[in-house]
């Protein structure tokens, strides 16, 4: 196993050092001249030239690119060219507020559909396999804008329960951030107003953003469930006399997870890449946003870093979903 | 003596969607304490389905239409879940086909041979048994049935062992509870050859050793006379003839059992005819009308395709349901 973990981290650096390779080779492909367009329509072909050199666009593509890795190994993004503020800085505001939704938003996709999903299984057909089917068709079916404004409508609006948006009250003070995810950091310090704050906060986006992914890791379990409540060992346990409790939740929850965790890790990295129209309804101040207005205003080296942020944040995901693979299947183990 | 196991006209239909599959068509069995009964019959003929009915494993759509299982004097027909986990495995326990897929592919065998140590006492009401002696109790187990190194093999997870191991295994699992009545499901026929032999003696072994009432089921009529006193041959859901299994392996008297053993290659006789039935298996949702047999039967006439035969006593404890039964 140890082995195992040590040959998926390799392939992750090396998958990691290929995205990097990528996004250079997309940026210089683009079309668009990027001295020109910091030096705005106005200016001189002397201004553009002094950006060229500024930014080092003048010299070979190699030597570009090897100056772009170099300064990537050391964490050196570049700057925005609007705000002309360190890309990495304005990660290090924006990732952890949209990597806390995401988790959030997983946690209870997967908190909800794993469950249901085995009860729909084991109750096929039955009212509550109604209820969750329900539930996971319009998790796919509505638009995650529309369900957005709709709660705050009504659990915001009508009822004042939750507040409308952002991350939390313009008169909390964040604490001082240990792992940047406020929900955890509040609890380390032991402000618990701040917490109740930025949970009520997160609730409604948590809520619209996990709806697509709690369906699909339902359908997923509850289908897998059910082929594997009809196979061999199953019959084997019941004839032994299992209860069927532990055969649910041992013998064949088990080997149902397999592909939903491969769900879910596949829904980890859409999440990351759709939380804009989350965090647009919900004005939260995440990645979605930040890539979207960089877009807009051509702003390279912002979006190239979300890009590389979300690539990696998806790969290790994928790795820690072949780790759980293979943790829980011994056959994997041991055919690596 | 008093039947450990009986099943009077048991009708068994499984719904499906071109029609009702009439699997079981009046089965009427029965078995003493310590007595060992083979069924036999090709694939599909209700073989499997009639065993795990024992069990109340059978097929979740499958309906019994009349009749009656009765087990050590309980009707097994009238069992809830609570009732029947006092059954399972401590008083009627199976081993199966293929010993590939019947093992939970994500456990160790001994975490699964001590789940099911687990779910005995609790089924019996017993206090729950210590982690010594639960492991002292597995490797009994294994070594009941010849396996060597029960650690390494207690650690070992089904896919790292070879199929007679597997098999072993869950034969271990099945004489766990010490049940008094055994189903053995084609426990050879998914093994190799040199593998079934081994297989075979184990089992025949432990049936005498332990005295066990045993119903093993198979198309194998070798392995069957192997181990089984009595022989019970089966045809599309229709016991049609059953005895002394000395008697119906050289005496057959249905036209069935006749083609069945004439359908075996012998070692000693001629090896260009080996002789098949004609035609296949009948479809369960129109099931022939009269014998289920006589559209392949060489010796039917028209009473066979109007009438169903009935159950008549030949000999000795030997019974043939056929209106032309041979000499």
């Amino acid at each position: 196993m140890v082995l195992f973990t040590l040959r998926k981290v390799a392939v992750l650096i090396g998958t990691m050092l290929g995205l990097a390779a990528l996004t250079f080779i997309i940026t210089n492909v683009a079309p668009g001249d990027p001295a020109r367009l910091v030096a705005g329509p106005d200016a001189t072909n002397d201004m553009v030239e002094t950006i060229r050199r500024e930014y080092g666009l003048d010299r070979p593509l190699i030597e570009q690119f090897l100056i772009y890795m170099g300064d990537l190994l050391t964490g050196d993004l570049g700057r925005s060219i609007v705000s002309t503020r360190s890309v990495m800085e304005e990660l290090a505001r924006y990732v952890p507020a949209t990597l806390e939704l995401v988790l959030v938003a997983m946690t209870l996709g997967i908190l909800i559909g794993v469950p249901f999903g085995m009860l729909s299984a084991v109750y096929k057909d039955r009212f509550i396999d109604q209820v969750t089917r329900i539930l996971s068709i319009s998790g796919v079916a509505l638009p995650a804008f529309w369900f957005g404004i709709l709660l705050q409508l009504f659990f915001a609006v009508r009822l004042e329960l939750l507040p409308v948006s952002g991350r939390l009250p313009l008169t909390a003070l964040a604490p001082e951030p240990i792992t940047h995810l406020l929900l955890v950091d509040t609890l380390l310090r032991g402000d618990f107003e701040t917490f109740r704050e930025a949970l009520s906060h997160i609730i409604l986006p948590a809520i619209v953003l996990s709806f697509p992914c709690l369906a699909s890791i339902l359908r997923v379990n509850r289908a897998e469930m059910i082929e594997v409540l009809q196979s061999d060992y199953i019959v084997a346990a019941r004839a032994h006399g299992i209860d069927s409790r532990r055969i649910v939740m041992l013998y064949a929850l088990k080997n149902a997870l397999l592909p939903t965790i491969a769900m879910i890790g596949l829904r980890f990295g859409w999440m990351l890449g759709s939380t804009v129209l989350v965090e647009t309804v919900f004005d939260w101040p995440g990645i979605g946003l930040y890539a979207v207005s960089s877009a807009l205003a051509s702003d390279f080296k912002p979006v190239v870093g979300v890009t590389l942020v979300i690539g990696f944040l998806f790969m290790i995901t994928n790795m820690l979903v072949d780790l759980a693979y293979a943790w829980i299947d011994p056959r994997l183990r041991s055919a690596r | 003596m008093t039947a450990l196991l009986s099943i009077e006209n048991y009708h068994l239909d499984i719904p499906t969607f071109d029609g009702t599959l009439k699997v079981l068509d009046g089965i009427n069995l029965s078995l003493a304490q310590g007595e060992t009964l083979g069924i036999v019959g090709e694939s599909g003929c209700g073989k499997t389905v009639l065993a795990r009915s024992i069990l109340g494993i059978g097929p979740q759509r499958a309906r019994r239409t009349s009749g009656r299982m009765t087990f050590d004097s309980m009707p097994l027909d009238e069992l809830n879940e609570a009732e029947w986990r006092r059954i399972r495995g401590v008083k009627i326990s199976m081993i199966f086909q293929d010993p590939m897929t019947y093992l939970n592919p994500l456990l160790t065998v001994g975490r699964q041979l001590s789940d099911v140590l687990v779910a005995h006492a609790r089924a019996l009401s017993r206090p729950a048994l210590s982690r010594q002696e639960r492991r002292r109790r597995c490797s009994e187990l294994l070594d009941q049935v010849q396996i060597r190194d029960p650690e390494r093999v207690e650690a070992s997870y089904p896919h790292q062992l070879s199929g007679g191991m597997r098999q072993r295994i869950l034969i271990a699992m099945a004489l766990a509870g010490e049940p008094k009545l055994l189903i053995a499901d084609e426990p050879t026929t998914a093994l190799d050859v040199t593998i079934q032999a081994q297989i075979l003696d184990l089992l025949r072994d432990l049936v005498h050793r332990l005295g066990l009432t045993v119903v093993m089921i198979s198309h194998d009529v070798g392995a069957i006379a192997a181990i089984a006193q009595r022989v019970a041959v089966m045809y599309a859901g229709v016991v049609v003839e059953q005895g002394a299994t000395n008697d119906i392996l050289t005496h057959p008297r249905h036209p069935y059992t006749q083609g069945l053993l004439g359908a075996l290659p012998d070692i000693e006789g001629d090896h260009q005819s080996l002789e098949a039935i004609p035609g296949t298996i009948p479809n369960l949702i129109h099931p022939p009308s009269g014998c289920r047999f006589h559209p392949r039967c060489p010796r039917a006439t028209a009473i066979c395709t109007s009438d169903k035969p009935a159950m008549t006593s030949i000999g000795a404890d030997h019974v043939v349901a056929c209106h032309h039964a041979l000499d």
